[in-house]
């Protein structure tokens, strides 16, 4: 008796845990964010710029700023995601390089792990210059790993 | 032993009373909450801002939940020095579940307000999550319901946090009430609704004297923001900076190990009463040792600011940046720009400018201008912040 009820339960809860493994997924779109002329950018070191992210996300459109940090070498800009590889909090500047506020892990100017417990370099974001406009395609990725995988939309 | 049994008995007496506490409370504030990513904040906010049994009920449930994780541990720490374990096996495994089903609730509710600590609490704790192998990932996607905190996540945490988790309580819930159920009627269980309704009567008195925090609307572009745990937690989150690289392994492996231990004990050999002593006293050890080296290394780490103190800090900033050229340092009217161009904004600290003002004309001149001199503020500013000010220039009011 017991386990015909356990059935019968688990084929009433059967369409509710189907919808729990697939709300529909967030429409993929490629998202280049803007971060203003080339120009603007000094020159030489690591600046934190707010990047306007606009993504369809299900019923509605998602807007909100992305903090990148962007450097400049001549006419090549580098963009490094600002999300910490570890547990994914913001990392700020210091001295040359990052520090995350969260568990103390510390970047040097490159990105690379110099102390703490981040288990990967800062995570690097591909970047582009669109008639003289620089553009850094967002993307998140896995927190906690030593390999950079980027997360689903 | 008669105290620790006096302890058992308070720690499930007040458990058992924060959880009915927070199940009605948490009825009033579905009534008053909107599980959006958009509309989260400002409905939280506006419990607040009615005062009186909004605010009121808000702080009750937050106070009840600390009441609650408190009060389970004193069970649980008393239930195993009386070798619950092994006298009441299903008890221990149903107090056990319990407690832990109460900590997922507060994982889920931690999210619902969308403050910054709510957005950024949770970030950390999913990251944590999804760095577990092979589970990690699957779940918190499962989570969010998607990659990323989306329009789908804070339904998700809501259908959780109000309906799912409590539902699941019934089972060890009614394990428990078989088990532990004292005759009713009996003088002792008498004595236990008198302890109930003082721990009641304490509840309302945090509530009605101490407000559940808020913090400023979180702001996913905020580097500035340093996130920490709630204090039972901070022993795993000081653990974490001695353990290297995967946060799983201090988050997820260390409390599931003790957890499996704990489950695990009615399975092995009952330990002498020296022995279960030692073990608490050890465990207790560590996480106020852990606990206070937290507490310590972020001596320097200034205080959050509420909701409130952030936007009147705001409102000072932009006074300072958009308004104290022409309206002067004590709202004169006396700025430099003033002088410089001979306009004469109102002296704010005059009685006769009171006698006229009022707050919606007020923010209606800062929103769309007023006069020939006085710019419109309304695009760069926000209804928030346009208040904010308001509220700032009072302190110019003559008494």
């Amino acid at each position: 008796m017991r386990g015909w009820l356990t059935l019968l339960a688990a084929a009433a809860a059967y369409p509710t845990l189907r919808f729990w493994r697939n709300p529909g997924a967030a429409e993929s779109r490629e998202s280049w964010l803007d971060a203003g002329p080339v120009g603007d950018l000094p020159s030489g070191g690591w600046v934190g710029k707010l990047l306007m992210l606009r993504l369809p996300d299900r019923w509605r459109l998602d807007e909100r700023e992305v903090t990148v940090y962007l450097r400049r070498m001549g006419e090549d800009v580098a963009a490094l995601s600002a999300v910490c590889t570890h547990t994914g909090c913001l990392v700020r500047r210091r001295d040359e390089g990052f520090s995350c506020p969260c568990h103390e892990s510390a970047f040097d100017a490159e990105g690379e792990s110099l102390a703490g417990p981040a288990p990967r370099p800062l995570d690097r974001l591909e970047t582009k210059v669109e008639r003289g406009r620089v553009k850094v395609r967002h993307q998140l990725f896995r927190g906690g790993i030593p390999d950079k995988r980027p997360l689903a939309p | 032993m008669k105290v620790v049994e006096l302890l058992r008995g308070l720690g499930s007496t007040v458990a058992a009373l924060a959880l009915l506490v927070l199940l009605l409370s948490g009825w009033g504030l579905m009534a008053g909450y909107v599980p959006s990513r958009v509309e989260a904040f400002d409905s939280v906010l506006h419990l607040r801002v009615i005062g009186g049994a909004g605010a009121f009920l808000r702080s009750l449930h937050y106070h009840a939940a600390t009441t609650l994780v408190v009060a389970g541990a004193l069970h649980l720490a008393a239930a195993f020095l009386l070798n619950a374990p092994h006298r009441q096996r299903r008890a221990w495994w149903a107090a056990l579940g319990l407690y832990l089903l109460a900590l997922s609730a507060c994982f889920t509710g931690y999210l619902l307000p969308m403050d910054q600590n709510a957005y950024w609490g949770n970030q950390v704790r999913l990251g944590i999550v999804e760095s577990i192998p092979i589970l990690g990932l699957p779940l918190a996607d499962l989570l969010r319901g998607g990659g990323a905190l989306n329009a789908a996540t804070l339904p998700r945490y809501y259908a959780l946090h109000v309906a799912i988790q409590p539902f699941l309580m019934l089972l060890p819930l009614a394990v428990l009430l078989g088990a532990l159920g004292d005759r009713p009627g009996s003088r002792e269980a008498r004595r236990w609704l008198g302890v109930a309704a003082m721990a009641l009567a304490l509840l309302y008195l945090g509530a009605a004297t101490r407000d559940a925090p808020l913090e400023p609307r979180a702001d996913p572009g905020d580097a500035e923001y340093t996130p920490r745990p709630e204090w039972y937690f901070l022993w795993l989150f000081q653990a974490g900076k001695y353990v290297g690289t995967a946060g799983w392994i201090q988050s997820a492996l260390v409390p599931g190990i003790l957890l499996a231990a704990a489950a695990g004990l009615p399975l092995a050999r009952p330990l002498s009463p020296g022995r279960r002593w030692t073990a608490l006293a050890v465990g207790a050890g560590v996480w106020a040792a852990l606990t206070g080296m937290a507490l310590w290394q972020d001596r320097h780490l200034p205080p959050r600011p509420s909701y409130e103190e952030a936007l009147a800090q705001r409102a000072g900033e932009i006074y300072e940046a958009d308004c104290r050229s022409c309206h002067g340092d004590e709202g004169r009217g006396d700025g430099s720009q003033a002088r410089a161009f001979g306009l004469s904004p109102p002296d704010m600290t005059s009685r006769a400018y009171w006698v006229e003002a009022d707050p919606a004309r007020m923010e209606a001149a800062i929103r769309d201008g007023s006069g020939a001199d006085m710019p419109d503020f309304g695009k760069k500013l926000s209804a928030e912040e346009i208040r904010a000010l308001v509220e700032f220039v009072e302190r110019f009011r003559p008494e």
